[in-house]
């Protein structure tokens, strides 16, 4: 008779889990449809945003944020193409003598 | 001398994140022995463009000692003048950290100099390549000290784009007014802010 009982019990045991599981999968499901739908509303929303920016503000950010870390990536090339264009301005004179003397 | 390092590297990598921390610490000392070696590489400057002769005036040696308070008092007063929330301990806690390219810049002027008056590298200075080079160098420092500005109007002064473009003008005025004090006083000419 314990016996019995313990095996129904045994299988009720083994379909809640069943049932547990499937319930699982779905919510995983639902949870992950949901947070891609997430993602893809917040990817318009910010390329909706993006889109209305004026390019100047797009490259003034750009600069900033490069600006805050290393530097070098803009300060490097613009000094660079500073010296070469007032190389060409100043084609003639040899800037180096002026800096020295 | 490894803390040393790793702040040397956090200044020319993370400027605006080592400003911060700067200024939520409050301790200006290691600005103090930035402006203090950049002085020293000032005079040795001084030494070395007049021949390697000690013979300037008193003037010469007490004029940088007094630049640092009042650089750092002057750009206080602009930017005080344009917003009232902030502190002027705080400008000298960042402020000592511009003049590495200062530094950096009087060392590649004495190395120039001194190697433009050896014989053995006359034609190696005349070269063209050696002058874009150098002035590349010099106009990268004066661009990383321009960011020093920046950082420091913005973190220190706590001011906007907007404000601290017009800090910048006020700033650019007062410059060239100093740098023409100091041409006429025959300080130097280049100004050591």
């Amino acid at each position: 008779m314990e016996e019995k009982k313990f095996l129904q019990l045994l299988e009720e045991t083994k379909q809640i889990r069943k049932e547990a599981d499937e319930i699982t999968d779905l919510w995983q499901d639902r949870l992950v449809s949901q947070m891609v739908k997430v993602a893809a509303q917040e990817t318009d929303r910010l390329e909706h945003h993006l889109m209305e920016m004026p390019l100047s503000v797009i490259i003034y950010q750009w600069i900033i944020v490069r600006l805050k870390t290393r530097p070098w990536r803009i300060l490097v090339p613009t000094s660079i193409a500073l010296t070469l264009l007032l190389q060409s301005i100043f084609s003639k004179v040899n800037l180096l003598q002026i800096m020295v003397h | 001398m490894i803390c040393w390092f790793k702040n040397f590297w956090q200044l020319i990598a993370h400027p605006y994140a080592f400003f911060e921390a700067r200024i939520a610490k409050g301790n200006f000392y290691p600005a103090l022995i930035a402006f203090i070696s950049a002085l020293l590489f000032n005079d040795l400057g001084w030494i070395v463009f007049n021949g390697g002769a000690y013979n300037f005036s008193i003037l010469d040696i007490l004029w940088p000692l007094f630049t640092y308070p009042i650089a750092v008092m002057l750009i206080y007063a602009v930017c005080h003048l344009i917003v009232k929330e902030n502190r002027c301990r705080s400008f000298f806690a960042v402020w000592g950290f511009s003049y590495l390219p200062t530094l950096l810049f009087f060392f590649s002027n004495i190395l120039i100099h001194t190697l433009n008056h050896s014989p053995w590298w006359k034609g190696f200075l005349g070269q063209p390549v050696v002058g874009l080079i150098f002035w590349t160098f010099t106009l990268l420092m004066l661009l990383w000290k321009v960011l020093f500005l920046a950082t420091t109007l913005r973190l220190a002064g706590n001011l906007n784009l907007l404000q601290i473009v017009i800090a910048f003008v006020i700033l650019i005025i007062l410059i060239a007014g100093y740098w023409m004090l100091t041409l006429t006083l025959g300080l130097g000419k280049i100004p050591f802010i």
